[in-house]
């Protein structure tokens, strides 16, 4: 492939303490994930999963080694501009929301453009259309405290797709959701990923995730222990 | 992120918190009422008390001293008056010698029906100093007047208007012209008319027009008399009786006393006691442009002419009220103080429970600025309405203050309409302190807030 990798992690070295206590958590990753991709993370409980993820989405900072998301090298890029990117470009969905409770739906969505300098009319707008994107048009003004576990995962993944990012960040999206509306989750991923060619890149520990993702990468003691692409039909 | 966007984020955590926001308000609620009271109180209190003792007003006076009975005090002339006149320190707006009488007089006089007789307590200053527009030109000496005297009228040896007849030579001299103080005023009336029982003298017009105009209030000067001690010796002449009307109210009057102008003094002076005495001054009373130019020109006083200056009570009142009020300050800005450490306590506790929040805000594009805004700006809102409601409570209180001391308490000499006085700046530096104390609060969480690392902050 020609074009440059949305993600570019190279020997990527975290460990969190200090001194005798200091563990390792990743010890030398390196892989890339171009445009349109879907990777699922795989690996066991505390194999630096969420921190790998949190990483390549700048919430963390990796101890050695070379980072580079969408073009922008992590080494040199300035805080305000991270911090842009997250809010323009990068889409996050955590296993536990994380709405504002004292916010209704439609405004938990349009929080991004807090820290845009988009008009209330036009985030409004954008934020109705990313709620109706995940099927929640008629909960706009309610609170997310009203809300069903999978509801309250849709209305965050409307908040996620609310600037229109390039690349979706998952850590356990269907962690706390049952069966069914795990899939259903699963199924607005993949329609997605086909329709706005949205890279994806999902933590998980399901067998249904990993099996509808291209490709995934397996962590194990800090390291890549597998990266298969398209080996499964 | 824009300030109307951070604002609403602000308002909206405030609404959400607004139990934690009551609970660590109410010191700066009480730091700064008692800021708005206290000073409103001590601009309040100083300005009356400047109003009686202006500052730039001052009095120079002859230190006293004597040698073995040997009075060897300065004296004050007309010398001393060119002295001050033609010194270059300090800008002099007026400079008015006053002249008391060197030997007793008794006073008396008809009020309101009653015979009273008073020893005489007065000077005489330089009529143009008296004279305005309500006293008028009748605050002259008579005496120097070119137009002849007339002879007092026969049988009853009476004269015409505001003349009166002298005994000594049988010709109708002019009253002499009094005129007392304010301040005599307030004491006859809040002290004397009271245990007396006598009518309360308001504004003086009306006081003169419900008794028939000027020349009724007629005073009786006896020189050379005196109503505590009968046997006047060592003077130059025989008792004599003079009269004098009382014109009326004037600042520049001798405070507990009657003033007259100071013509009369010199030659009754000359007459009872001699030369030195009719040309020495008492004191003189300088108005100085600048109240800042009153320590240098006392120290030029004493330097130059051996002179000084009386001590002035608005100054001592002035410097007393300044102590206080710093005072004041001083324990408004330690509850404040006090009130801001426990906004930042508070505040911690806020950054700590509200570590997911701060996350996921770092998550959707937050800078480390704009959490560390958002939470100085919680803490600027907290201290804004806490200091609105603490200037609210401090003006309720002085208001309310102000009301029970004009009704209820009891009426004493010199007492102000107001205590208080509520100027602007007054609300505006306290609202400024206590949005200052809750954003000096709310630094270090905000810090720490901004600080966090965003990945941990959303763990949990
Ligand atoms: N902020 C932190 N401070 C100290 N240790 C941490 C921190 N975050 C993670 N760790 C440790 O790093 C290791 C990897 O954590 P991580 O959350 O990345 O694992 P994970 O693979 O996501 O696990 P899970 O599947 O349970 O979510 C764990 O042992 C964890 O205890
Ligand atoms: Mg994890």
């Amino acid at each position: 492939m020609s074009t440059e990798p949305v993600i570019s992690v190279r020997d990527v070295y975290k460990s969190y303490g200090h001194g005798q206590v200091k563990t390792p958590v990743l010890r030398g990753v390196s892989f890339d994930v171009q445009k349109g991709e879907i990777v699922a993370i795989v690996g066991q409980s505390g194999s630096g999963k969420s921190t790998l993820l949190n990483i390549i989405g700048s919430l963390d900072t990796c101890d050695k080694g070379k980072v580079k998301v969408l073009g922008r090298d992590f080494d040199s890029a300035r805080e305000k501009q991270l911090a842009a990117m997250r809010n323009q470009d990068i889409g996050f969905v955590f296993q536990a929301f994380n709405l504002l409770d004292h916010l209704s739906c439609i405004e938990n969505v349009v929080l991004p453009s807090v820290f845009t300098h988009a008009k209330a009319s036009e985030a409004h707008e954008a934020g109705m259309a990313a709620l109706t994107r995940v099927g929640l048009k008629d909960v706009a003004k309610r609170s997310p405290t009203e809300l069903s576990g999978g509801q309250k995962q849709r209305v965050a993944i409307a908040r996620a797709l609310y600037s229109r990012p390039k690349l979706l960040l998952c850590d356990e999206p269907t962690g706390n959701l049952d069966t069914d509306t795990g899939r259903e989750v699963i199924e607005f991923f993949a329609e997605l990923n086909r329709d706005d060619e949205v890279t994806l890149i999902i933590v998980t520990h399901e067998e249904r995730l990993s099996s509808f993702a291209k490709r995934i990468i397996h962590i194990q003691d800090g390291v890549i222990h597998s990266d298969e692409s398209g080996a499964k039909a | 992120m824009t300030a109307g966007k951070l604002l609403k984020l602000v308002l909206d955590n405030a609404r959400r918190h607004r139990r934690e926001f009551v609970l660590s308000g109410f010191g700066i609620v009480f730091g700064i009422a008692a800021f708005v009271f206290f000073l409103s109180l001590s601009m309040g209190v100083r300005s009356k008390v400047l109003e009686v003792f202006p500052l730039e007003r001052v009095e120079v006076i002859a230190p006293t001293a004597g040698l073995a009975g040997a009075d060897l005090t300065k004296r004050m002339d007309d010398s001393t008056v060119e002295l001050i006149q033609n010194q270059e320190l300090v800008k002099v707006k007026s400079i008015v010698p006053r002249m008391t009488l060197s030997f007793p007089v008794a006073l008396s006089g008809y009020f309101e029906g009653n015979r009273m007789s008073l020893e005489f307590i007065g000077d005489g200053v330089d009529p143009a100093y008296v004279r305005d527009a309500d006293i008028g030109d009748m605050f002259k000496d008579w005496e120097t007047d070119p137009a002849p005297l007339l002879d007092c009228q026969l049988p009853k040896y009476t004269c015409e208007g505001l003349y009166y007849c002298d005994k000594q030579d049988m010709k109708c001299h002019h009253r002499v012209p009094v005129v007392v103080s304010k301040n005599l005023i307030e004491v006859y009336n809040k002290s004397y008319a009271k245990s007396h029982g006598l009518p309360i003298i308001g504004g003086m017009e009306q006081f003169i027009v419900q008794r028939g105009g000027l020349s009724k209030m007629r005073l009786y000067f006896d020189l050379g008399m005196s109503v505590i001690d009968m046997n006047q010796k060592n003077l130059l002449s025989e008792p004599r009786r003079v009269e004098g009307v009382l014109l009326g109210i004037s600042e520049r009057a001798i405070p507990l006393g009657a003033t007259v102008p100071i013509g009369y003094v010199e030659r009754w002076n000359r007459e009872y006691v001699g030369e030195k005495a009719a040309t020495a001054y008492s004191s003189i009373i300088v108005e100085l442009q600048h109240k800042e130019d009153v320590a240098p020109f006392g120290k030029w006083l004493m330097d130059v002419p051996n002179l000084r200056l009386e001590d002035s009570n608005g100054e001592r009142f002035a410097s007393i009220i300044t102590i206080i009020t710093l005072i004041f300050i001083v324990i408004a800005l330690v509850i404040v103080t006090i009130s801001a450490i426990n906004i930042g306590h508070s505040f911690f506790m806020q950054v700590s429970e509200r570590r997911r929040e701060i996350g996921l805000l770092r998550s959707i594009g937050a800078t480390q600025g704009n959490i560390r805004m958002l939470f100085v700006g919680e803490a600027a809102l907290l201290g804004f309405l806490a200091g609105l409601v603490g200037v609210g409570l401090g003006i309720g209180v002085a208001l309310t203050g102000d009301w029970y001391f004009v009704h209820h308490t009891a009426d004493f000499a010199f007492k102000p309409k107001t205590l208080f006085d509520i100027q602007l700046w007054i609300p505006i530096s306290g609202l400024g302190l206590a949005v200052l104390f809750g954003v000096i609060g709310g630094a270090l969480p905000a810090r720490k807030a901004a600080k966090m690392q965003p990945a941990e902050a959303l763990t949990q």
